[in-house]
């Protein structure tokens, strides 16, 4: 009971100076933010819909990067999770998918569609490149550890009768998992609805091109409306994606 | 030692015996050993149940059968009616069955056939017409015919059991292995589905 005392006045402690060190406890560099904070709301306000048509475009080219980006990202996932799989690809081939998948997912998507940016120029395509390796990363990781929660028995059952690793991987595993594999590719979907919003910002097309734009121009009426319609979609998709899962999914 | 031997043919007639194992060691870590110098040898067109308390080494020695363990030393054979058998002449049914449980009754029975469909077919997960009426008929003889269309994890225990049975018979097998697989059932249905193996044949 005392030691717990103590650690808890310790960890307090840490966390107060790790605040104050950022800033927290700087009373009058904080009224200065909150006034320009009130100033910058004021400024939002009232929402400039008069750019609404070409912003619908910009959306819709969003959510075309995220779906590409999701689909390629999947297509390229399964095999990767099958090979990052141990009870599948056994030790070695697994850890070597897996060291890889890790370096891939170390580099965030916004570092990814700068990287493709360069590479291929401005536009939607380097934006949906990134999103597609981004997923790649992601999805292979909860595809391998789905893969792995496969029952050992249902894999021991077939591998008894001399099946083939890819019959075995067709007949058996996928269907095992496809719960998994769907509920994450929905979630996988929507993550990518929000972050290809913020790719726009160094040139890789959808909407968030016109955010920053309005935000170095100063028209804050304008980034208004560009992030009321970017709420609509993320919320409509949400639902959308939430009811479809439940359709696909079944409970076992 | 276990024997399970006809009396009428001689012992020399070896091709008689669809399963010999010859003085089997088995031991999971070097030292402690679960299997002690086993001599089983199992005739063709018999049934043999293997009684024993639990963790006595009845799995093991399916494991050792099925090639999934390997003996540390003694010689294991598993014949076809013609010489050597390959694997997909096993049908082997473990204790939890190893259903897959977001398949259907039907689909999981199909899976016994994989060894003889090819890769469009894997690839596509379609199977011949022919496989399909003969995995029907399989499900009727086990009895659950009415339920083939229904997913394995909406079927009770003694069912699944029984799309089990019907997965090995699938495979044509010549011998099936049948691991504790009514233990997790009630008495009445255990006793139902343990009269049904001379029917199989």
């Amino acid at each position: 009971m005392k030691n717990g005392l103590l650690h808890t006045v310790i960890l307090s402690g840490i966390i107060l100076y790790l605040a104050h060190s950022i800033g927290f406890f700087d009373l009058d560099k904080l009224a200065a933010g909150s006034k320009n904070l009130i100033t910058f709301t004021h400024d939002l306000f009232p929402p400039d819909f008069s750019v609404t048509e070409p912003l619908l475009y910009s959306i819709f080219e969003t959510i075309q990067m995220a779906l590409l980006g999701t689909v390629l990202g999947f297509i390229a996932a399964l095999p990767l999770g099958l090979l990052g799989a141990r009870n599948i690809s056994g030790i070695g081939i697994s850890a070597a998918a897996r060291l890889i998948l890790g370096g891939i997912r170390t580099i965030p998507a916004l570092l990814w569609a700068i990287i493709f940016v360069v590479a291929f120029g401005l536009g939607p395509l380097p934006g949906t490149l990134g999103l597609a390796i981004y997923s790649v990363g992601y999805l292979s990781k909860l595809y391998y550890e789905a893969f792995e929660a496969v029952y050992q028995e249902v894999i021991e059952a077939v591998r008894a009768t001399g099946i083939s690793r890819l019959k075995e991987i067709r007949f058996v595993v996928l269907p095992e998992s496809m719960n998994h594999i769907l509920s994450q590719l929905f979630f996988m979907f929507e993550y990518n609805v929000r972050s290809s919003a913020i790719l726009g910002f160094v040139g890789a097309g959808g909407i968030g091109f016109y955010m920053i734009s309005y935000i170095q121009l100063f028209q804050y009426q304008r980034l208004t409306t560009a992030v009321l319609l970017t709420l609509a979609v993320v919320l409509v998709i949400d639902l959308a994606s939430a009811r479809i899962r439940d359709r696909f999914l079944t409970t076992s | 030692m276990i024997q399970a031997t006809g009396s009428q043919k001689s012992w020399d007639d070896m091709e008689e015996f669809a399963v010999e194992l010859c003085s089997v060691w088995y031991s999971p870590n070097g030292d402690h050993h679960i299997l002690k110098n086993i001599d089983l040898k199992i005739k063709r067109g018999t049934c043999l149940a293997l009684i024993g308390p639990s963790g006595s080494g009845k799995t093991t020695l399916f494991k050792i059968i099925t090639r999934f363990l390997k003996p540390c030393s003694g010689s294991v054979i598993v014949r076809g009616s013609c010489g050597s058998l390959e694997k997909n002449k096993v049908g082997y049914i473990p204790q939890q069955l190893g259903l897959v449980r977001s398949l259907t009754a039907l689909e999981n029975v199909l899976i016994g056939a994989h060894s003889r469909i090819g890769l469009a077919g894997t690839l596509l997960g379609v199977f011949p017409k022919k496989e399909v009426e003969l995995a029907a008929k399989y499900l009727n003889m086990v009895g659950i015919g009415h339920k083939a269309a229904k997913k394995v994890y909406t079927l009770s225990g003694g069912e699944r059991q029984r799309v089990a049975i019907a997965r090995a018979l699938m495979q044509q097998p010549e011998i099936i292995l049948a691991d504790e697989f009514v233990s997790n059932l009630d008495i009445i249905t255990a006793r139902e589905i343990l009269a049904e193996p001379r029917s199989w044949r």
